[in-house]
């Protein structure tokens, strides 16, 4: 018997009535939070009723679902499900430890639930291996995450581990482009799950596939036109990718997903604070998309320190951020237009030391009290050795203040604002030469100087 | 089932446990004097005007008299027992498809009939020398005899009504 079987019985042991039914809705309570730990669970004062639900299910998004605690008689389950039945409810079986030995709960009652094809079935022995957290992969997360809200039919012991197994053989299958693993997998969720869920797991299926190099005609079983794939399912499937805490390991899915995601793709998973996936997929993405603004603050230090750079994701913001340093960007300027103040012009010295190696090709200083306004020349590109903010502002006092420069990086021209310490950039660059130039030149910090930093941007590849 | 579906149709009634769903559960189940055991068929809550209260149910889905004098007695005496034992007097329920002694209806529920049934079966439901007389009081005034019939249980709400009715007062949704 399973753990939650064994306490139940040991429940149903209490002298007391009212005890006995209180601490049996518990144990399954806290069951539901372990199978579905993000659903919100409410009790009713019932226990065992014809009519109302024991408890209810809410998922916040609009979606609830009923759960009935039955000592399950199959003879009985058909006029059950008659009165019940009708707006899909999950029928929770406790009756497994109290049950005589010569009723045999194995099928109890296909056909009935064949009539009732939202309801799901399930008991005190099936669930204990229905846990999202658990979940090595994508589709064994998404799969697991969605039995309460989606599943239907029986959820028997033996149905749950078909159930995982296959799942797992379907994530092995895309990985492995294996067709048939992957058809099996599409089969079984078809059977068990509502049709708009079993959509959507052929949807991930398929973006695997496609991510892991598959051709979208050798994708099998397709109740789905094409791989032109819907917003909507692929900011859902990358939200539960980045979301999730298993790691996809492979450079080649990480690349070929990221030829696929835009800004708003990705901002839109947010928020994230902390993936390992998100690190794997900007490690390619930092260098593919292209954004027009980025901000540098200084904040305060959390305790514990937490020194790892890393990157985020929230308020339609990519962030990239470690020891007290933050890096915002958008391609939306005017999401700064508060900015002011935030840094202080620094000192004609100072730029020309964090801005060595880079072509200026333009600058604002404060001489005494008037504001200069540098542009290179266009005959001056014709020698690198002007290039520098040194050549630009030739015979100015190194004591007199940077408001701006401006940078040539490509064919960008990035103009670094002291005053808002903010990046802007026409046209676009990649958010990989922001991120530099925003540490180097607003931060005075070098990626050498911060080994993490070196790594969180991957310098190298 | 019928006997749940109806008692839980009332609205007033919560039917939590029966006897097939969990035979020998200790709060169903209690021992007499000679050390035999005895249960009730059904177990749960009644929401009386006083609020919620505690009651067993035996329940005789019949077509005739079937014994049921001599049945009921006996009850009555296991209704004593109980509440000497878990220290409570109950609500106790008898519901039935087909009426019984009918001679004596009128007092099936009074305190003189159960303290004279409980004398009966002194020696089997009855540790002490006297009968408190007090509790039986208690009691009596706890009874429930019932009497439904196929009809009866045909005009009451549909179970859809009910159904709806119900989920929408409990969980304040409108459906």
């Amino acid at each position: 018997m399973s753990e939650l079987s064994i306490a139940i019985e040991g429940a149903l042991h209490s002298a007391d009535l009212v005890q006995a039914s209180n601490d049996v809705k518990d144990l399954v309570c806290s069951e539901l939070n372990k199978v579905d730990p993000k659903v919100d669970i409410h009790r009713t004062e019932y226990f065992n009723h014809t009519f109302v639900p024991d408890i209810i299910l809410d998922w916040n998004d609009g979606i609830q679902r009923e759960v009935f605690l039955r000592f399950l008689e199959p003879d009985l389950m058909s006029e059950d499900l008659e009165r019940i039945g009708v707006d899909g409810p999950i029928v929770f079986d406790i009756g497994e430890s109290s049950r005589s030995t010569e009723y045999s709960s194995d099928s109890p009652a296909p056909s009935v639930l064949e009539r009732f094809g939202n309801v799901m079935m399930t008991n005190s022995e099936a669930t204990a291996d229905i846990r999202p957290e658990r979940a090595t992969n994508v589709i064994m997360n998404l799969v697991t995450a969605n039995v309460l809200k989606s599943g239907r039919g029986e959820y028997l012991e033996n149905d749950v581990r078909e159930l995982l197994s296959t799942a797992q053989a379907g994530f092995d299958g895309v990985e492995a482009l294996n067709s048939e693993s992957v058809a099996a997998a599409i089969r079984l969720v078809e059977q068990r799950f509502d049709a708009g869920f079993e959509v959507r797991i052929e949807r991930f299926l398929q973006l695997l596939w496609w991510a892991n190099g598959g051709q979208s005609e050798a994708f099998p079983l397709s109740s789905l036109d094409d791989l032109t794939l819907d917003p909507n399912d692929t900011e859902d499937f990358l939200r539960s990718v980045l979301r999730g805490d298993y790691a996809i390991n492979s450079p080649s899915f990480w690349s070929r997903l990221a030829d696929r995601v835009s800004f708003d793709l990705l901002v839109g998973t947010g928020p994230i604070s902390r993936s390992n996936n998100l690190e794997l997929l900007m490690k390619h993405l930092s260098r593919r998309i292209k954004l027009s603004h980025a901000s540098m603050d200084v904040v305060a230090r959390q305790f514990p320190p937490d020194d790892e750079w890393h990157w985020s994701i929230s308020d339609k913001f990519l962030t990239f951020s470690g020891a007290d340093l933050r890096c915002q960007f958008t391609p939306l300027g005017n999401r700064f237009s508060q900015r002011h103040g935030e840094g202080v012009p620094i000192t004609l010295r100072e730029a020309k030391a964090r801005s060595n190696e880079i072509r200026i090709e333009g600058a604002e200083l404060h001489e005494s009290m008037r504001l200069v306004m540098l542009t290179r020349l266009e005959a001056d590109g014709a020698d690198a050795s002007l290039d520098s903010l040194s050549s630009l502002t030739s015979g100015f006092d190194d004591d007199d203040l940077v408001k701006r420069i401006m940078v040539r990086a490509r064919e960008s021209e990035i103009t670094v604002d002291f005053d808002r310490m903010l990046l802007s950039s026409n046209p676009d660059s990649p958010v990989f030469t922001l991120a530099n130039l925003a540490f180097t030149v607003l931060a005075a910090v070098k990626p050498d100087d911060l080994p993490g930093l070196i790594l969180a941007l991957d310098l190298d590849s | 089932m019928r006997a749940k579906v109806w008692l839980e149709k009332t609205g007033r009634v919560d039917v939590n446990f029966t006897q097939y769903e969990v035979a020998g559960a200790d709060f169903m189940t209690f021992e007499n004097v000679e050390g035999g055991r005895f249960s009730f068929d059904m177990a749960g809550q009644l929401h009386i005007d006083s609020g919620k209260t505690q009651f067993f149910a035996e329940i005789k889905n019949v077509t005739s008299e079937a014994n049921q004098g001599v049945l009921y007695k006996e009850y009555l005496a296991k209704c004593y027992r109980t509440s000497v034992v878990t220290g409570m007097p109950h609500n106790f329920v008898w519901l039935t498809w087909h009426p019984f002694s009918q001679t004596s209806w009128t007092k099936l529920c009074a305190v003189d009939e159960l303290k004279a049934a409980v004398e009966f079966h002194k020696s089997k439901y009855v540790d002490t020398d006297e009968v408190d007389e007090e509790l039986c009081e208690k009691i009596a005034s706890r009874l429930w005899l019932i009497v439904i019939s196929d009809r009866q249980e045909e005009l009451s709400m549909s179970n859809q009504m009910f159904g709806e009715l119900k989920k929408a007062l409990v969980l304040g949704i409108p459906r």
